[in-house]
């Protein structure tokens, strides 16, 4: 049997098949325990309970042997995540070979976090609410602008990158239609100008600190965008505030973000 | 629950060495960079539990989705470690400024015990200007090093600090801080009493002022002996022969060769 499975993964043709191949050698439970704790980005024995309701009660049983699988690790604070490698083949392998039940599950998983006090859970809500159904230009237009609502404060700044990056991940993988593409492009151009009028705003009442870092995001963004017009209108800004802070060195540079 | 990790003996004594203050100058900043699945999160983890094991006072503060802020980082920190012994890093999360809906902190953790905490909010600071804001942010690094230094000194050790997945905070504020303000300020004056390693596949450019601190580690690819050293502490049932051809196939894929020698010892163990 050992034998039969090493011979199946020795010519096993793509990565995809070998993790298949890996993931039906585990115990039934922890195998689609192992499936279902690739979808979000980080999980714990309550997250995987909401994600499949039939196996809440061995919940936190598997969740202790999930941990010691080699592509699981810990997420500090919040419990552990599977691997970014062996999560992009898995997710991979549920779009291609399961995708009602992915998205069956990224709705569980939307609700969960969505129903969380805590933005970096909002964040992860809108990853899932991409994928969790059809695609609903208006719904999702607007489950992402109540997120983006809260990260409109200088210390959640971070969080509207982690947001897109997320976005990005289902794009990069093909999973959403180009309209989704075009809804992510957009909202993240809005975000951008709102930075800007922000900065602006910081500008004129002296607190030129600020006004630096909120440019930064905001050329950030339309570095990602690749609107290379717009991030050097950014840029000419951030050294006039650079003048205005009296540090013309680093307004020579231009570039620097270490002026603190 | 911690799985049987490959020997990294090499990576790990350059880790070892750094905490013996010998060097010229000491190195006291370690850089580890590499792409995604080599083994960088392993070997930290390895470093932290040889630190735990041998009394040396350790925290690990992991990067990954780019979601935390210095003040999380310093909430992490005290969490890891005994409240009680970070006076100035706990006088500064208790400044009135700081908004935390969730900040309960239990005082009874051991000093070198596992970190594991549940989930919880981001923390803020509300009221205060930007400019107060970064000031503020100055002064939360030098409480934290401060401390950890004090608290190397009551151990006659170093204080290991390890930064995991760097390029996740890339270009934020948190980047920021680390880098002007963590690593600036634990050299010259700190460099005997703290070592920071960051491991990521970016980490930062050393500057001219901590370069000279500052070493560079590069993850050696696993060889076979090593594999086959792994397979015989986990008891896997695939014979020699099996790994030198699963590592002919993925010599350059270390958490793939883990998993299917894993996978045969749960097989085996049926």
């Amino acid at each position: 049997m050992a034998d039969s499975l090493f011979e199946c993964l020795l010519a096993a043709q793509t990565s995809e098949e070998e993790m298949q191949l890996l993931l039906a050698a585990l115990p039934t439970a922890l195998c689609r325990m192992a499936w279902v704790a690739a979808i979000p980005h980080w999980f714990n024995a309550d997250v995987l309970a909401v994600l499949l309701p039939d196996l809440s009660s061995q919940a936190a049983g598997l969740y202790a042997q999930l941990q010691s699988l080699a592509f699981v690790e810990p997420y500090q604070g919040r419990g552990h995540n599977v691997h970014e490698l062996t999560r992009e083949i898995i997710l991979t392998l549920w779009w291609n070979t399961r995708r009602d039940e992915y998205r069956q599950i990224s709705g569980r998983a939307e609700t969960y976090f969505a129903a969380q006090d805590d933005d970096g859970a909002h964040v992860e809500a809108a990853y899932h609410s991409i994928v969790a159904s059809p695609f609903d230009l208006t719904g999702l237009t607007g489950r992402w602008n109540e997120t983006a609502a809260s990260l409109r404060i200088p210390e959640q700044f971070s969080l509207a990158h982690t947001l897109i990056q997320n976005a990005r991940e289902h794009i990069a993988a093909g999973r959403v239609p180009d309209g989704m593409v075009r809804l992510v492009s957009g909202w993240e151009r809005t975000f951008a100008g709102e930075l800007e009028t922000l900065a602006e705003e910081r500008r004129k009442a002296q607190d030129l600190t600020a006004a630096v870092e909120i440019l930064g995001h905001a050329r950030l963004l339309y570095a990602d965008l690749g609107d290379q017009q717009a991030e050097a209108n950014v840029l000419v800004k951030l050294n006039t505030t650079y003048q205005m802070y009296k540090r013309p060195d680093v307004a020579r540079d231009g570039q620097s973000p270490s002026i603190f | 629950m911690l799985r049987p990790i490959v020997d990294r003996d090499q990576e790990l004594n350059i880790l070892k060495a750094s905490l013996e203050s010998r060097g010229e100058p000491p190195a006291s900043i370690l850089l580890v960079e590499d792409v995604s699945g080599q083994g960088k999160t392993k070997l930290l983890e390895l470093y932290k539990t040889y630190c735990r094991n041998t009394q040396i006072p350790v925290a690990h503060v992991d990067l990954k989705n780019g979601s935390l802020n210095p003040l999380d980082i310093l909430h992490a920190v005290r969490k890891e470690l005994q409240p009680l012994l970070l006076p100035r890093c706990t006088a500064a999360l208790q400044s009135p400024y700081i908004v935390s809906p969730s900040l309960e902190i239990s005082d009874n953790k051991s000093l070198f015990g596992p970190a594991s905490y549940t989930m919880e909010t981001s923390i803020s600071i509300s009221g205060l200007s930007s400019e107060e804001r970064k000031q503020w942010w100055s002064n939360g690094a030098r409480a934290l090093l401060d401390d950890l230094c004090e608290l190397a000194g009551s151990q006659q050790s170093r204080f290991v600090f390890l930064f995991d997945t760097f390029q996740d905070v890339a270009k934020t504020e948190t980047e920021i801080w680390i880098i002007d303000h963590i690593l600036r300020m634990a050299t010259p004056t700190r460099v005997n009493c703290i070592v920071i390693v960051l491991a990521g596949k970016q980490v930062p450019e050393p500057t001219a002022e901590w370069a000279p601190y500052c070493k560079v580690l590069t993850l050696q690819p696993l060889k076979l002996v090593d594999w086959l050293e792994y397979a015989t502490s986990v008891k896997s049932n695939l014979t020699r022969d099996q790994i030198e051809q699963c590592y002919e196939r993925h010599w350059d894929k270390p958490l793939t060769m883990a998993q299917i020698i894993d996978t045969f010892v749960k097989r085996g163990a049926v």
